[in-house]
C-alpha cells in the first residue's frame, strides 16, 4: 500500500511521546518534582490534547 | 497491505515498549509527592495514552491513501468518534482526577465499539496499547 519509508515516517509523527516527568525535572533543576509541578504537567497535557481535538473538529464541522 | 502489516507490527512493538515506560514511571512516582501528587502523577500517564490515540488518529486521518480515488487513510467518521470520546474524558479527568483510571478505559471502550471495520482495523494497535498501558498504571 505504502512505501516503507512513508510508513515509517507515519509512524513516527504518531509515536507515542511518554515523558517521564522525573527524568526530565531531575535534568533541568536537579530536584525531585513537587505536586504542584506534576499538577501543572497534567493540566497542560489535558489542554494540549483538548486543543488538538478542537482544532480538528473545527477543520471538519461536518464529521 | 504487507506494509500496512509492517506498520502494525512495529506500531504494536513501540506502542508496547512505550507501555513499559509508562508503567515503569507510574511504579516509581516520584517519593517527593503527596498521595493526591502520585495520583495525579498517575492520571497524567494515563491522559498521554489516551491523548496518543487521538493523535493518532488525526495523523492517519492527513495521509492520503489512492486507489481509484484518494480518501483519507482514517475517515472522518472514524476520527470524529475518537475526538469526541477523548474530549469528553479529557474534560471529566480534569474535573475529577480521581475517575481518571475508570474515565479512560471507558473511553476507549467506547471508541473501539464505535469505530467501523476500517477504524478498528487502523487504530486496533493504539487501542490496545493504550487500554494496557492504563490497566498497568496502578
Amino acid at each position: 500500500m505504502f512505501p516503507p519509508e512513508v510508513i515509517l515516517g507515519i509512524f513516527n509523527a504518531v509515536a507515542p511521546i511518554v515523558k517521564d516527568i522525573v527524568a526530565k525535572h531531575l535534568a533541568v533543576t536537579g530536584a525531585m518534582p513537587t505536586d504542584a509541578e506534576v499538577t501543572a504537567a497534567f493540566n497542560q497535557n489535558i489542554d494540549t490534547y483538548l486543543a488538538e481535538g478542537a482544532a480538528w473538529r473545527a477543520a471538519h464541522p461536518n464529521a | 497491505m504487507k506494509s500496512l502489516r509492517c506498520f502494525l507490527v512495529l506500531a504494536s512493538l513501540a506502542l508496547f515498549a512505550g507501555g513499559i515506560g509508562v508503567a515503569n514511571c507510574a511504579g516509581n512516582a516520584p517519593p517527593s509527592l503527596s498521595p493526591t501528587g502520585k495520583l495525579t502523577y498517575q492520571a497524567n500517564e494515563g491522559v498521554v495514552a489516551l491523548g496518543t490515540v487521538q493523535h493518532a488518529a488525526i495523523e492517519l486521518n492527513k495521509v492520503q491513501a489512492c486507489t481509484s480515488a484518494c480518501h483519507p487513510l482514517l475517515p472522518d467518521k472514524d476520527v470524529a468518534v475518537v475526538v469526541d470520546n477523548v474530549t469528553s474524558a479529557l474534560i471529566i479527568i480534569k474535573q475529577v482526577p480521581n475517575g481518571w483510571k475508570a474515565t479512560i478505559i471507558s473511553a476507549l471502550n467506547a471508541i473501539s465499539t464505535r469505530l467501523d471495520a476500517e477504524g478498528k482495523m487502523r487504530l486496533s494497535a493504539y487501542l490496545g496499547a493504550a487500554i494496557a498501558v492504563v490497566n498497568a498504571l496502578q
